[in-house]
């Protein structure tokens, strides 16, 4: 009982941390989707998945979850942290402004 | 039908009579035409068009008619290499090669863990050499790195076919180009990638009056003789795209009843195709009003449309979207499964096909969901493993390859039959990384990628070993061994049994992982683990193969001749247990859940998607002014591996160059012939300067064939890589760079 408890307790642990670098992600990216809307997709699309990024992790915080909509929710956070992983790779070759840092701290959770 | 005349091309080189004519499969493009390969004391000398082959009757290629020429180059490798301590590569033995590479392996697994190890193969070789790759990777190291140069080819045609109609596998085929009223080419060049097809879309339009519409920035002689030339600027292919369905459903030259029936997410096609006007899509592409409204009235009005795409949608900007967006298309207007209509996504190799379908890069064999339980099982007890330990999980795609080793996780990275030090873009990094790891190369030639080896493993080409590859029609040919190999080589499929014996790989049973030994054996293996799936395989044989010229999967006790064209019943596979994958979001590349793909509802029925047009992530500015796009020639194969040895090829086009628009060339003062250097925020080459209206005012087209490691002419020292992030496939078409005239070359040499 004492174990799930910690359990429970580490990963909301762990989600924290995550949306906190989500939300930085989120800061950092605003000025860059408004400016260059039109020329850089790249920017809109990690945008949108942070978005989504930030819904999921708030549904999990946000209060006691059926088991599958947990691992629901929590299934569509790795794909989206795999997808912001994947964007950022192509901002750095485009030589774009990239978050790597909180991106970081995501995938490092996840892991 | 085309075709009614045959015509026997051959290529011959030697004296007296031919000993054997030997029967097998063009290795060159993904035609898959059917060939003889002539045969004199135990030599190969020549090869011929098969005329008894529905795909070619007897026609080939020039790339195929030369392609014999590289069997007997005497720059042929003819022993293992190892790289020493001092640096060098030198000459070892087999037992030697071989331990190196086991201890190396075992070493790292040891470690740290299967995800230290990544195999990247390739387009070219035979289906039993990628089904055993795809059973030694996963059941024997256990690790989801394997991927392959299909991943810069026909990832995006794999990936659209998924999204659309649940799994791969092209609904069209070769005969519906003689039938169609309309023929669609997107992004294709058919004139110099696939000549023989070429030829039999021009005996259609003999016979037929066939109309022709090519949709292509380039001008090249394909486009110069089609009825219809529509050139977008780069990257616009998805607007291009949306405007003809605009016009398709503002005209009505829809099937309601076939989108009720057959299809889901019709209201979000409809509701973005709405925003893209012809006057908007004039707007962002440059295809005149009235010609995007020609096409549409096309397509729209005649009973038959086939649409056949390539690397023109494929390495562009949102290139799944686009290439689903044909699928959608045709979906619409109900012309797919039909004779003479439906989309035809294809593979531009001449294995590709039988690569995806035995899992040899991405998906597991028999496009098995590696996130389906079910599909895991099945695998598991097909291979007598257990289910827990074949690895899961997001596919490790090249470019993610590459990454993997810049962080260290990746230490050994196998290479079969390809070139990537020339292939992946942005090639100055490829090299650098290639220096941090473990690098295995088995080619049976010293590559610009050997150079980089610590060990190379030379091994039989086509025509020295026996298999099986299947063409972008799903028609699956035998190629019987000629030759015996030269100087003893082993046959990629030999080489890989006898690594998996020497590593020691077993079953749960505790017999060997690789139970058979010949590539027949290996083959009827294959076919049990592809019985009940959609490239279903298991109604073939070698004999009846040959026999029968060539079988379309499916191949079963129901299709026993096979299959002409898929979706025949308007059934599709998009029930949840049934799909190969769940799909992605096309926009943003998300992987969608097993819940997420069940809540679409698809359940048999096509899925349609609405996409908006994202520009391209670079564009041309002050500093970077041209686009910049790379393709192939008529002349060449990939990085010239076997066409470069080929002498009326290599002769006909000994080297790198850029085709530049007159008006840029007067404007920089360049004139034919002159060296030129084009440089991108990656890189720089110095190449001769092509004068041609092939391309627009304001882009720069380089072949992408060239790169020897001293020749500063690889189009890819230019290529962003960057990647579509639905199917991984990366931009070679989009990027952009700059050009000035060069004196340098021409000062050194008149010195």
């Amino acid at each position: 009982m004492n174990e799930q408890r910690d359990n429970r307790k580490e990963m909301s642990g762990l989600l924290s941390d995550i949306h906190a670098a989500n939300e930085e992600i989120q800061q950092q990216l605003r000025p860059y989707v408004q400016e260059h809307t039109y020329i850089y997709p790249l920017f809109q699309r990690l945008a949108a998945l942070a978005e989504e990024l930030g819904e999921h992790v708030s549904a999990i915080l946000g209060g006691p979850l059926e088991r599958n909509e947990a691992k629901y929710h929590l299934s569509v956070l790795f794909r989206t942290a795999e997808a912001m992983a994947e964007t950022n790779e192509m901002l750095k070759a485009v030589g774009r402004f990239h978050p790597s840092v909180p991106l970081q701290a995501i995938t490092y959770a996840l892991a | 039908m085309a075709w009614e005349t045959p015509r026997e091309d051959m290529s011959v080189y030697t004296q007296g009579e031919i000993d054997k004519w030997v029967y097998s499969t063009c290795g060159i493009c993904s035609n898959g035409c059917g060939c003889y390969i002539a045969v004199k004391d135990n030599r190969i000398v020549g090869i011929k068009g098969n005329v008894y082959y529905p795909v070619n009757r007897g026609r080939l290629g020039p790339k195929g008619e030369n392609q014999w020429w590289a069997n007997n180059s005497l720059d042929r490798l003819t022993r293992p290499l190892i790289r020493n301590r001092s640096g060098t590569l030198v000459p070892a033995s087999w037992d030697d090669a071989l331990s190196l590479l086991v201890e190396k392996t075992k070493e790292l697994l040891s470690a740290h863990g299967p995800e230290s190890i990544a195999v990247y193969h390739s387009g070219q070789l035979y289906l039993e050499e990628y089904y055993t790759i795809a059973k030694i990777t996963r059941a024997g190291l256990r690790t989801h790195h394997v991927d392959a140069n299909t991943r810069l080819c026909t990832a995006t045609a794999e990936w659209s076919l998924i999204q659309s109609f649940g799994a791969d596998g092209p609904p069209a085929c070769l005969d519906d180009l003689d039938l169609a009223e309309v023929i669609v080419f997107i992004g294709r060049n058919s004139n110099e990638t696939n000549t023989v097809l070429w030829e039999r879309v021009l005996d259609a339009r003999r016979k037929r009056g066939t109309k022709i519409v090519e949709i292509d920035p380039r001008l090249d002689i394909s486009q110069k003789m089609a009825d219809l030339s529509l050139r977008p600027k780069s990257g616009t292919n998805v607007a291009v795209l949306n405007g003809l369905i605009h016009l398709l459903i503002a005209n009505g030259w829809i099937d309601h009843g076939y989108i009720q029936r057959h299809t889901v997410g019709y209201e979000q096609l409809e509701r973005t195709a709405a925003r893209y006007t012809p006057e908007l899509v004039e707007q962002i592409t440059g295809v005149p009003e009235r010609d995007l409204r020609t096409c549409a009235e096309w397509i729209g009005t005649s009973k038959t449309t086939v649409t056949v795409l390539l690397q023109g949608v494929y390495q562009s900007m949102d290139a799944t979207a686009a290439a689903s967006l044909v699928n959608s298309m045709h979906l619409i207007m109900g012309k797919i499964g039909k004779p003479g209509a439906g989309p035809f996504q294809h593979a531009g190799q001449p294995s590709s096909m039988s690569n995806r379908e035995v899992g040899g890069a991405g998906f597991y064999p028999g496009y098995r969901n590696d996130e389906n339980p079910k599909h895991l099982q099945e695998i598991a007890d097909l291979w007598n493993v257990d289910v827990e330990t074949l690895p899961v999980g997001p596919q490790t795609h090249v470019m993610e390859m590459l990454r993997m080793i810049e962080e260290g996780h990746i230490r050994m990275f196998w290479v079969i039959a390809t070139n990537p030090a020339v292939s992946l873009p942005n090639r100055k990094r490829v090299i650098e990384l290639f220096k941090r790891v473990f690098l295995v190369v088995q080619d049976p030639f010293f590559n610009e990628t050997a150079e980089f080896a610590d060990l190379v493993l030379p091994v039989a080409l086509w025509g020295e070993k026996e298999g099986t590859m299947t063409n972008l029609e799903r028609r699956v040919n035998v190629l019987r061994k000629a030759v015996d190999p030269p100087f003893g080589l082993p046959s990629d499929l030999e080489l890989l049994i006898e690594f998996s014996r020497r590593m020691g790989f077993r079953d749960r049973s505790g017999r060997p992982l690789i139970t058979y030994r010949t590539p027949e054996e290996a083959f009827n293996e294959w076919r049990l683990v592809s019985k009940g799936r959609p490239c279903d395989m298991s109604g073939m044989t070698y004999e009846k193969i040959e026999r029968l010229g060539g079988i379309q999967w499916p191949c079963n006790e129901q299709y026993p001749e096979g299959k002409k064209r898929l979706y025949t019943d308007n059934v599709f596979p998009t029930a949840v247990d049934e799909a190969e994958s769940y799909g992605r979001d096309l926009q943003t590349g998300r992987a969608r859940t097993r819940e997420e793909f069940a809540a679409i509802g698809a359940n048999g029925r096509a899925i349609l998607y609405g996409i908006d047009w994202s520009p391209p992530l670079e564009w041309p500015d002050r500093e970077y002014p041209f686009w910049l796009n790379t393709g192939r020639n008529v002349f060449h194969w990939h990085t010239r591996t076997k066409t470069g040895r080929a002498p009326l090829l290599q002769l006909s086009a000994p080297e790198g160059y850029a085709e530049i628009h007159p008006d840029d060339a007067a404007r920089l003062k360049i004139q034919m012939g002159d060296w030129v250097r084009v440089s991108s925020r990656r890189g720089e080459v110095i190449v001769r300067a092509r004068l041609t209206d092939s391309v627009l005012p304001g882009m720069v087209f380089l072949p992408f064939h060239y790169g020897s490691v001293l020749e500063q002419e690889a189009a890819n020292e230019l290529t962003l890589d960057t990647w579509d992030q639905v199917s991984k496939q990366p931009h070679f078409k989009n990027g952009v760079c700059k050009l000035e005239k060069w004196l340098g070359k021409e000062r050194d040499r008149d010195e």
